[in-house]
């Protein structure tokens, strides 16, 4: 059987002691694409990455990467697969070139593909000098050397746990970038909290809290389902907010003051209550901005949050 | 979306063939490492020690004292023991624990390679480079048994056979240390506790009690220096101290050899179904 692109979880558990950190998941993806992996703090996203490549085994269930069991043929299941799980420390005393060759020889990869790997998307990531030792690299650099050896090899699987942690924002436009262009040959499964992120690369969202999936939609519907419901409005002058709220009765259900000038709304969702927003406060006095609050990803996080 | 087969360029390699890469990446890992150089400076001023030793008392002296290579030899191969206990804790008491414990982990264990592998690639490195080390002193004392008597015994040989094997015992506990402590740090630690310090302090009690000491691995190095020179030792004297008779232990040639062989296995399979069951949870 060859590696398919393929990650199965079926009814998996993690338990530490009396917590369970991962509730009985499932979900199963297939082919190229980008999904996102999606939840606060603690929510089991990184246990599940763990389990998924093999750092730890599940308490119950089964999980197949690319269509091998992860605990059964763990070696068939990694042959496959890139991952940047949390902050990954290379040894200290190795070179960036060492490290990069270590992985490719474990994988097999021929010396001249790796050479020409560290060449191509090594420029491309921008990874730092070769012959530097890793003990002398910051961590975003050192990031940069194990997204490098995740992508090597041209895996069809791709694991990457908060990839853009300790970046800058131009480090984090070169991965956006490396996401998009792979994910059209590629499985990749990923995590963030940056959710602009996620809306420009993943094509799919998993929300995951307190150890149990809760939504499994592609991001376009969850865009739909989940429209801002609160818009950001700017006065030209101070305005005191009981005008505000007298203005906006029967459209807004919450108005909130964010300084001098901005007020946040809450309403409906719906485009013409929107308008309407915008008309009523266009009657208090002249608005320079009006925009929506956060992004559709932010709504749904935030009530999904709510909801459980 | 659709399933898709991967196109990828990894190859499938044997398990063999893993295992080779895991030691030689270990080694180069070793060599640029301030332990190794340590270890290489503490075996260096030892074989210097032991040089400058003979000059100092004399090669007359000498001469009409040990009368031959083999008890020259027997009698400088004292202390490799030591050596070796240092030499392999340095480089197998954190073996395991530097994937299960650290962030390395997240580094090596998502690769397509059996902890098998892991596991026997980096013990093949450390007992390489362990005898590597330890093959100084052994040159040293030679050489110098060559200066002095114009010859080396050539049971020095049967003596790097039974170094060979403590190399293997000390290495295998000190990669059953790493594989119990999370911390790197605290392997090492223990493993130089024991191979310094504990074993010689149990065997001085069973001693005092004439037991023998037939499970210390400190009781057993002695065979390192005693195959040398097999006459010059009896399995149990019996010393009077203060009116209190105590027996001193000296191993059979078969004894130590067995102890240390069953060391090596038993240690190591330990480690090795700890890792098999060990998950990656740094600190």
């Amino acid at each position: 059987m060859s590696f398919q692109k393929k990650i199965e979880v079926t009814d998996a558990t993690k338990v530490y002691g009396k917590f369970k950190a991962v509730d009985s998941i499932n979900f199963t993806l297939e082919g190229d694409g980008a999904t996102a992996y999606l939840g606060p703090n603690g929510a089991g996203k990184t246990t599940s990455f763990k389990m998924m490549t093999g750092l730890i085994n599940p308490t119950d269930g089964v999980i197949t990467i690319g269509g091998y069991d992860i605990r059964r043929q763990r070696k068939q299941a990694l042959s496959g697969i890139g991952a940047l799980i949390e902050v990954p420390e290379p040894y200290a005393a190795l070179t960036v070139k060492d490290s990069i060759m270590f992985v490719g020889e474990l994988k097999g990869i021929h010396k001249k593909d790796v050479e020409d790997h560290i060449e191509t998307f090594g420029k491309r990531i921008k990874i730092p000098d070769i012959d530097r030792k890793i003990g002398t690299l910051s961590r975003g650099q050192r990031a940069r050397v194990v997204f490098a050896t995740a992508f090597l090899g041209d895996p069809g699987i791709i694991f990457l746990d908060e990839p853009t942690n300790g970046m800058d924002p131009a480090e984090r436009i070169i991965v956006r970038d490396v996401i998009l262009d792979y994910k059209k040959e590629h499985l990749i499964f990923m995590s963030s909290h940056l959710l602009q992120e996620v809306t420009d690369t993943c094509d799919d969202v998993i929300f995951i809290n307190k150890g149990k999936i809760t939504l499994k939609e592609s991001t376009e519907e969850v865009e739909r389902r989940y429209k801002a419901k609160s818009v950001r409005v700017e006065f030209a002058e101070e305005v005191k907010l009981q005008d505000v709220i007298s203005g906006l009765r029967g459209m807004a259900s919450e108005v909130t003051p964010e300084g001098k000038l901005e007020f946040r709304v809450a309403f409906d969702g719906t485009a013409s209550t929107r308008a309407n927003i915008l008309k009523g406060c266009m009657k208090i006095c002249d608005v320079l901005t009006f925009e929506d609050y956060g992004s559709s990803l932010e709504e749904a996080f935030v009530s999904l949050m709510k909801e459980d | 979306m659709e399933m898709m087969e991967n196109d990828s360029k990894t190859g499938s390699i044997s398990d063999l063939i893993l295992t080779y890469i895991i030691m030689k990446y270990q080694i180069k890992f070793y060599l640029k490492t301030r332990r190794f150089i340590a270890m290489l400076v503490i075996v260096s001023l030892i074989s210097i020690a032991f040089v400058a030793v003979d000059f100092y008392e004399g090669i007359s002296l000498i001469l009409s004292l040990d009368q031959s290579s083999a008890i020259f030899i027997s009698g400088g191969l004292g202390f490799v023991g030591l050596s070796v206990g240092l030499v392999a804790s340095f480089f197998g008491g954190d073996a395991t624990s530097i994937e299960t414990g650290t962030n390395s982990g997240y580094f090596i264990m998502v690769q397509p390679v059996r902890k098998i592998s892991i596991l026997v690639g980096r013990y093949l490195a450390a007992v390489t480079l362990g005898i590597v080390l330890i093959l100084i002193e052994y040159l040293a004392i030679a050489g110098m048994s060559q200066y002095i008597f114009g010859t080396i015994d050539w049971k020095i040989l049967l003596s790097i056979g039974e170094m060979i094997l403590l190399v293997l015992a000390y290495t295998s506990l000190a990669f059953f240390f790493s594989s119990i402590f999370k911390s790197p740090i605290i392997g090492i630690l223990i493993s130089v506790l024991f191979s310094l310090i504990l074993f010689s302090v149990i065997d001085t009690i069973l001693e005092l009690t004439s037991i023998e000491p037939w499970f210390s691995l400190n009781y057993a190095e002695t065979v390192i220096s005693n195959i040398v020179y097999v006459s010059g030792f009896s399995h149990v004297v019996t010393e009077r101290i203060r009116g209190t008779s105590i027996k001193i232990f000296t191993p059979y040639i078969w004894e130590g050899t067995l102890i240390m062989i069953v060391y090596a296995v038993v240690f190591f399979v330990l480690s090795y179904l700890l890792f098999m069951k060990k998950e990656v949870k740094p600190q």
